[in-house]
């Protein structure tokens, strides 16, 4: 019953959408087939996956955060904190030549985990002692980091040999993620592979998992129990914060090479979309990402092939989103017709 | 007197996997008082939920007045003069008593006239004996005034049918004695009243018939005057019950608890527990009578590591405990059974398994220094299922599908089924039996004494005096955040209890 509902939800977008193409006089079977038309194509499958790695560790870490009913919104802030301190790593190595080459990655990877962490922790410990509103406060950070992400590039950090464009210098080669052979897939989906297994038994096993769930499920009850609501969310921000700040490492190592003013395009809200949708399962997340990165692939496909605004994938993302939760409604309750 | 008002023939009122209400007969006739008796979960609410249009019958008729009606709503039931009193008051606490009356009352213009319902319900309330301010603001009223408002509610909108989800949990002696003179004026105007209830005295004192309910089906109707309390005890439960609880004279060991000057403040900085100083020995049960909200909570609350507090101090067994966290406590041998057991006794969405280890989970066998041991767990949960008699399915479905009773005996397994010192344990209990039907009381009542036979101290808190009177040794009144009175039980006199509960002497 609850499958056939999700299906029911999912077909149910599919329509509303199709209504909006057919008001922009476009042919609603053909810009489906064109939406979805990277599952079919290896190349263009291979796109999907690599937009769908910075989606899967923010939803990954946000179905954490959700699991104890810390609502936060702060993917988006993360991945550019990320961005940031792995930006600051290659030009303070490029000064200073302390770490070889081979060395440079793993040490990146914990440090931009740690960085992104503590900015994770900020919300959580506010929440817990002074019982702010975490929707807000992780919604506020995100244009503070995006603010900061964006002075950096076009002031302290704009490349000098850039001919005035505002960007960083280029990463080396050691700063790169290395791609897959024959593929457009950089090494950052083992992270998020990993991270997905990690959180899972981190949920199903450990103590630590059982207190997450006795806080989202009751604070009170977790008060009475003796858990510590403040340890609790600010480590499960910590980590949460800590894989959305991976995500934008992944952005800037395995894709762009450098650091862009606005460089995620919303992966830390998509990510939202995808924890829900993936009733914050962390192994259907990592498909329900690589479902996501089809979709923002499809789009631009439209766009180039269509004349449709890339924006259409952004309403039908929405879509889905609002015809899941309605959907959940369906799954609580049974629909009984009176005479 | 002889007419039926009101008929339900054949109800039936199926849940998924439960028959709550089996081929259900009811008759009301004019100006009687019909009590409803029940163990939880026998059907009673359901019951008057279709009665009251908030639950669909799947199959029955319902007869107003002889003429088969259909009820789909409170509002339809409301035309039809018939109207609920609920166990939780449905009124606006910032508005005053006039405006929760007409609030969604077909007759009010656009502009209200209040001072003309005003002088209605003046007139309803001395009528039927029902004091209340007009103009008072909910929040300011008392228990008893509220549901004073509840009924003019009813009133003012001539319901003539009116039904009480068992009125009296809430009342204090004398409040309840107010009730049911309101009761008996209404009825001798031509009111009939249906009057839910599990309290046997209470069908006795008030009802002219009483319909007895077991298991969704009905058991009998009797005149109440032709019948007595273990006849209907026996009718309720399916066999006898024993009223008095046979008790061993305290064997009173140290001193187990020590409260010295307590002082607490609630959220909004406003002193909740002024100065309570009492002290509790093994081997004692001590019973704090009061009315909800004088200080109960927070006291429980203090001598559980769960409230700060602001001076005072606490003592455990010898050990100055005075705001340590609720683990400290715990491991202290301070057992907690709280107010709601949903929610705080346990985790809604946790399995009954979890919420059973919610507290020891951290240590061995239960897990090691990172992963639980889920054998372990379940092993330890299926032994207290069955040591505690607790009715569930499988230890791995979530405590919310659990009734009341069997919630409760979750949260009682977990506190006292592996008691943390094999010393003396403190067990802290809020309204311990509240809202359970009578097998569950007895067991949970029987469980305590057996407790403190095996020396342990107990103070608990409740509102039905009869229970405070029957299992404990000592007995305080809470009024207004301090401990008003203390007393013997044996030398405990329920008038003087009354009274102090309602602020009215001290000791």
């Amino acid at each position: 019953m609850s499958f056939a509902i999700s299906l029911a939800s999912i077909f149910s977008a599919f329509i509303i959408s199709g209504i909006i193409f057919v008001f922009s006089n476009v042919d609603p079977i053909l810009a489906y087939y064109n939406l979805f038309k990277s599952f079919t194509n290896t190349a263009l499958l291979s796109e999907a996956v690599v937009r769908s790695i910075p989606i899967m560790l923010v939803a990954l870490g946000l179905a954490l955060a959700y699991k104890a009913n810390f609502i936060s919104v702060g993917g988006e802030g993360q991945i550019y904190v990320g961005g940031i301190v792995i930006t600051f790593l290659v030009l303070w190595n490029a000064e200073n030549r302390l770490l070889p080459g081979q060395l440079f990655m793993p040490f990146a990877i914990i440090i931009v985990f740690l960085f992104s962490s503590v900015w994770g922790i900020i919300p959580a410990f506010l929440k817990a002692k002074f019982e702010t509103n975490e929707v807000l406060t992780t919604l506020m950070m995100n244009y503070i980091a995006q603010i900061i992400s964006n002075y950096l590039v076009i002031g302290p950090w704009k490349d000098p040999k850039g001919y005035g464009f505002p960007h960083s210098p280029a990463f080396p080669e050691y700063a790169r993620f290395p791609l897959i052979p024959g593929t457009t897939i950089n090494l950052s989906i083992f992270i998020g592979i990993l991270a997905s297994i990690v959180i899972y038994i981190i949920l199903a096993r450990t103590k630590f998992g059982f207190e997450v769930k006795v806080v989202g499920d009751s604070y009170s009850a977790a008060k009475y129990a003796g858990i510590s609501y403040t340890k609790v969310v600010c480590l499960v921000m910590a980590i949460s914060a800590g894989l959305s700040g991976l995500a934008g490492m992944s952005l800037l190592s395995g894709v762009i090479g450098r650091l862009r003013p606005d460089f995620s395009p919303g992966y830390g809200y998509t990510g939202i979309i995808v924890a829900w949708l993936c009733n914050l399962n962390p192994f259907i997340i990592v498909v329900g990402s690589i479902f996501f990165g089809g979709l923002l692939v499809g789009g631009e496909v439209l766009q180039s092939s269509m004349g449709l605004s890339v924006g259409i994938t952004d309403v039908f993302q929405a879509l889905l989103l609002i015809t899941t939760l309605s959907g959940e409604f369906f799954k609580r309750y049974r629909l009984v017709w009176r005479r | 007197m002889n007419e039926n008002v009101l008929e339900m023939v054949d109800i039936v009122k199926i849940f998924p996997g439960v028959v709550a209400n089996d081929r259900v007969n009811f008759s009301l006739k004019a100006g009687e008082i019909h009590a409803l008796l029940g163990e939880n979960g026998a059907g009673k609410t359901t019951l008057m939920n279709i009665l009251y249009g908030i639950y669909k019958m799947d199959s029955g008729v319902i007869k107003v007045d002889g003429r088969a009606v259909s009820i789909r709503s409170p509002r339809d039931a409301i035309k039809l003069g018939i109207g609920m009193v609920h166990q939780n008051f449905k009124l606006v606490p910032a508005h005053t008593v006039v405006e929760n009356i007409i609030l969604g009352s077909e007759n009010n213009g656009f502009i209200l006239d209040l001072k003309k319902s005003s002088e209605k319900i003046k007139n309803l309330a001395s009528s039927f004996g029902l004091k209340v301010d007009p103009f008072s603001e909910v929040w300011k009223l008392s228990m008893g005034e509220r549901q004073r408002v509840e009924i003019l509610k009813l009133l003012y909108r001539n319901v003539r049918i009116m039904i009480f989800d068992e009125p009296t949990a809430v009342l204090t002696p004398q409040e309840k004695k107010e009730l049911f003179s309101s009761l008996k004026e209404m009825s001798s105007k031509g009111k009939s009243i249906i009057f839910i209830t599990h309290k046997l005295d209470e069908v006795l004192e008030i009802s002219d018939r009483v319909t007895v309910l077991r298991r969704g089906k009905n058991v009998a109707t009797k005149i109440t005057k032709e019948t007595n309390k273990f006849e209907l005890a026996n009718l309720m439960i399916g066999r006898p019950i024993i009223f008095e609880y046979s008790k061993n004279p305290p064997k009173l060991s140290g001193l187990a608890l020590k409260v010295e000057n307590v002082r607490v403040l609630d959220e909004e900085g406003n002193l909740r527990l002024k100065d309570v100083s009492f002290s509790l020995s093994g081997g004692e049960i001590v019973g704090v009578a009061g009315i909800a909200g004088n200080g109960q909570r927070e006291l429980a609350e203090a001598i559980t590591g769960l409230r700060h507090v602001s001076s005072g101090k606490v003592f455990v067994r010898g050990k100055d405990l005075t705001n340590a966290s609720p683990r400290r406590f715990f491991e202290n041998g301070v057992l907690f059974i709280p107010e709601e057991r949903l929610g705080v006794g346990t985790a809604p969405n946790l399995s009954v398994a979890e919420n059973l280890v919610l507290k020891s989970y951290d240590n061995s066998p239960f897990s090691n220094s990172v992963f639980l041991k889920f054998d372990a767990i379940q092993k330890f949960a299926e032994m207290l299922v069955k040591d505690f008699e607790i009715l569930c399915p499988s230890v791995k479905v979530p405590v919310k599908f659990l009734s009341g009773g069997n919630l409760q005996k979750v949260v009682l397994a977990r506190e006292l089924g592996n008691l943390v010192s094999r010393d003396v344990n403190v067990i802290v209990a809020m309204y311990p039996t509240r809202g359970l039907d009578v097998g569950a009381t007895e067991y949970v009542r029987r469980l305590l004494l057996k407790m403190r036979d095996q020396g342990n101290a107990i103070i608990f808190f409740s509102e039905d005096l009869e229970e405070i009177l029957s299992i404990s040794d000592r007995i305080f009144v809470m009024f207004d955040g301090r401990i008003v009175g203390e007393m013997d039980s044996s030398k405990a006199d329920v008038e003087k209890i009354g009274l102090m509960m309602a602020g009215s002497i001290a000791s």
